[in-house]
């Protein structure tokens, strides 16, 4: 028996009767979804706006980033607690690299995206070789990253390049603005997002890689003995999420421009719920990239509209809260239902 | 089921879409008058400690006008002070105000949001008190192209904004900082000329982040610098504020904090009030003055015959430390004038009247004047 046959048999006793409860939960998501923008168009004053749109884009990018690698590691059960910090220890250090050593900034961003990878590479190293749970390596990295990144400034805070400057190009990477265009900008950010989402749902459904970390979650045992090597795919989960932590640390300087050390864990928790909302399980072996992006888009529609209808942004916490544990409690039903 | 999903995923974008689009269509700039006063000459002009006018009547066709304004946030208790004098600012003009804050003053992604929501609701007129210059420019360059009157206040924006900020209205947190520097320099005198051996004052700021709180430290610092003799008197402690000079006798010593959270406030003052040869100590702001306060419960070193200590603003542990002559005195600036003044330019501007720079006067107070009724006014517990 081929490996490959044999991974593919690992899930399917699974997959069939979850398949469709998954299918589910998705839908109640985009379903949610809807009904939200279309509740805050109708209640809301000049909610319904093209900058409105924008904006709500614009908080999105870096949650969504952090999102879309930590649903990998999600899926092989495990969890990434430090992909906030870690995103803002990138950002911190490549600053640091453009304004202190003047390092072009083409390359700056490639750093910060591989420093990520190296982060993560350091918690897959510790959770699959080295055998700490995942919540206590993570949360170690956190830690680690956050105080490095207080070191390598000094506590001072980093601030990349404004739009007009010579090297503010990289802004265009997610949002245009300009004369001759709409003043809230043109948001190519959002292409970048969907175009990463569809790359690495492929990735995750329909490549080698992919099926190995979704079978690995489902059951590490039965795919290890049918000889996969679990640990290089755990660490690749790790890795991945390490990556998408450096690309949000872009993003987050696009939008914010100001990096402030000592910040940055608060936001792998938003990441996490905006996964779990979407339909991962925390359990491990079921996840959607399009599902975490919905749920991400969830949290940043209830941020920016609760406003509108005249809420402050700490009943979007309140609120965020009931709809995780909604979420949540879906997904044990599925399970408990697949169980019986 | 498959398919299904498929068909509700597009079924879903394309109404998100058509939202979308005909939002496009029916967006309109609401509110009073929004067409873009001419910038007028920045000239610091002084008001009338305490009184407060209105500026206009309410809108004549009876809707009132929506003021947003953008502070830093609640974290310490003179936002909201500044945020009685909006209201009052509001209800004597007829208008609204919508006053929003993050979290924490650290939380500068939070506050670009709240602003971004304020300019999308397309108010009458916006006051914004910036946490981060740079973060704050894309949103500042849309509020000018939407010509929504923006009004800055606290923490000025230093950079061109193309005319889109019609005016600052803050304290002049320079000459306050300064200020301070003189009240120490008159008790301190005779140990800061010709001491036999160093000296050390400190200076504790919030974060190396905030305009206004880095004005009140440079301040300070210039000052302190300047009287008691630039070829004595070292600055150290920090890469932001450091002009190391050998053989000083004065040594300014600079603590700012790796976070701003009351933990962090306190390691910073009590690593500064434990120098053995400390006597002076200055906190550029509430929170830096609350830190230095309370290490000094256990370390009991400041007082009228101790170290000399000053303060900034108010808040009920340090008014108790001033009354207590535990702080030997504190400039305070006047929270709810800046608040009722900033709202006040907002609609002026609203309605199409040019505005101007306002610097609102500041106060140093003690305990013989701490509950003068001018001084109260601006206090705050």
């Amino acid at each position: 028996m081929s490996v490959k046959e044999v991974a593919n048999a690992v899930p399917p006793l699974q997959k069939k009767g979850l398949l469709q409860k998954f299918g589910t939960q998705r839908l109640v998501a985009i379903i949610a979804l809807a009904a939200l923008y279309v509740f805050f168009c109708l209640a809301g004053d000049n909610f319904a706006t093209y900058n409105t749109f924008v904006s709500i884009l614009d908080s999105s990018y870096y949650i969504g980033f952090l999102a879309i690698g930590v649903t990998f590691v999600i899926i092989t059960g495990g969890i990434d607690l430090s992909c906030g910090t870690i995103m803002v220890c990138c950002a911190l250090i490549s600053g640091t690299l453009y304004t202190k050593l003047e390092v072009p900034m083409w390359l700056c961003l490639i750093l910060c995206i591989v420093m990520g990878g190296l982060f993560g590479f350091c918690n897959g190293f510790m959770v699959a070789v080295m055998g700490l749970p995942a919540f206590i390596a993570t949360l170690g990295t956190m830690m680690v990253t956050r105080g490095l990144g207080s070191i390598v400034t000094a506590t001072a805070s980093v601030t990349y390049p404004q739009r007009s400057a010579d090297d503010g190009w990289f802004r265009g990477i997610f949002k245009i603005m300009g004369e001759g265009l709409p003043s809230g900008g043109v948001p190519t950010g959002f292409l970048l997002l969907i175009v990463l989402a569809v790359i690495m749902a492929f990735v995750l459904n329909k490549t080698k890689p992919g099926r190995y970390i979704l079978a690995l979650g489902s059951n590490k045992e039965a795919t290890r003995l049918s000889g996969v090597s679990v640990v290089k795919w755990e660490i690749l989960a790790y890795v991945i999420s390490g990556l998408f932590a450096g690309l949000a640390a872009i993003s987050y300087a696009s939008i914010y421009s100001t990096i402030l050390p000592g910040t940055g864990n608060g936001f792998e928790l938003d990441a996490i719920a905006g996964t779990v909302i979407g339909g991962t399980s925390l359990s491990g072996g079921i996840g959607s990239v399009a599902g975490t992006l919905i749920g991400v888009f969830i949290m940043s529609v209830l941020k920016t509209g609760l406003p509108f209808v005249g809420l402050q942004p700490h009943y979007q916490l309140f609120f965020t809260g009931f709809v995780l544990v909604i979420a949540v409690f879906a997904d044990v039903l599925n399970r408990r239902r697949q169980k019986n | 089921m498959k398919n299904t999903r498929k068909i509700m995923a597009f079924l879903v974008s394309g109404l998100l879409a058509a939202t979308m689009f005909a939002g496009c269509g029916s967006s309109t700039t609401s509110g009073g008058g929004s067409s873009s006063p001419a910038l007028a000459d920045s000239q610091a002009t002084d008001s009338q400690a305490n009184e407060r006018t209105p500026s206009g009547d309410a809108n004549a066709a009876g809707d009132a006008l929506k003021i947003e304004v953008v502070s830093k946030g609640f974290q310490v208790d003179f936002w909201k002070m500044v945020n009685k004098g909006c209201t009052e600012a509001a209800e004597a003009n007829g208008a609204t105000v919508n006053f929003v804050g993050p979290a924490s003053e650290a939380n500068i992604s939070e506050q670009i949001e709240q602003f971004s929501n304020a300019i999308n609701k397309a108010p009458a007129a916006i006051c914004f008190a910036p946490l981060d210059q740079d973060a704050s420019m894309d949103l500042i360059a849309q509020a000018g192209s939407s010509n929504i009157p923006l009004i800055t206040f606290d923490a000025n924006i230093e950079a061109d904004t193309g005319g889109a900020v019609l005016a600052f209205v803050a304290t002049d947190n320079v000459a306050a900082g300064a200020h301070a520097a003189d009240k120490m320099y008159e008790k301190l005198k005779d140990k800061l000329t010709d001491p036999a051996t160093t000296v050390r004052i400190g200076v504790m700021a919030q974060d190396t982040t905030s305009k206004s709180v880095a004005q009140r430290t440079k301040g300070f610092i210039d000052r302190m610098v300047e009287l008691c003799g630039a070829e004595t008197t070292s600055v150290e402690g920090h890469d932001m504020y450091n002009a190391k000079v050998d053989n000083a006798k004065v040594i300014l010593n600079v603590g700012i904090p790796a976070e701003t959270t009351d933990a962090a406030g306190n390691t910073t003052a009590q690593t500064l009030l434990n120098k053995s040869d400390i006597i002076g100590i200055y906190g550029s702001n509430e929170f830096s003055a609350k830190a230095i306060v309370n290490v000094n419960e256990s370390l009991q070193k400041l007082g009228p015959d101790g170290v000399c200590a000053i303060g900034f603003d108010s808040g009920a542990v340090q008014v108790q430390a001033v009354r207590d002559g535990i702080l030997f005195g504190s400039i305070t600036q006047d929270p709810v004038q800046i608040g009722y003044i900033v709202v006040d330019t907002a609609i002026k501007a609203a309605h199409g009247e040019s505005v101007s720079d306002v610097s609102v006067p500041f106060h140093f107070y003690d305990a013989s004047n701490v509950d003068d009724p001018q001084i109260a006014t601006c206090l705050y517990q």
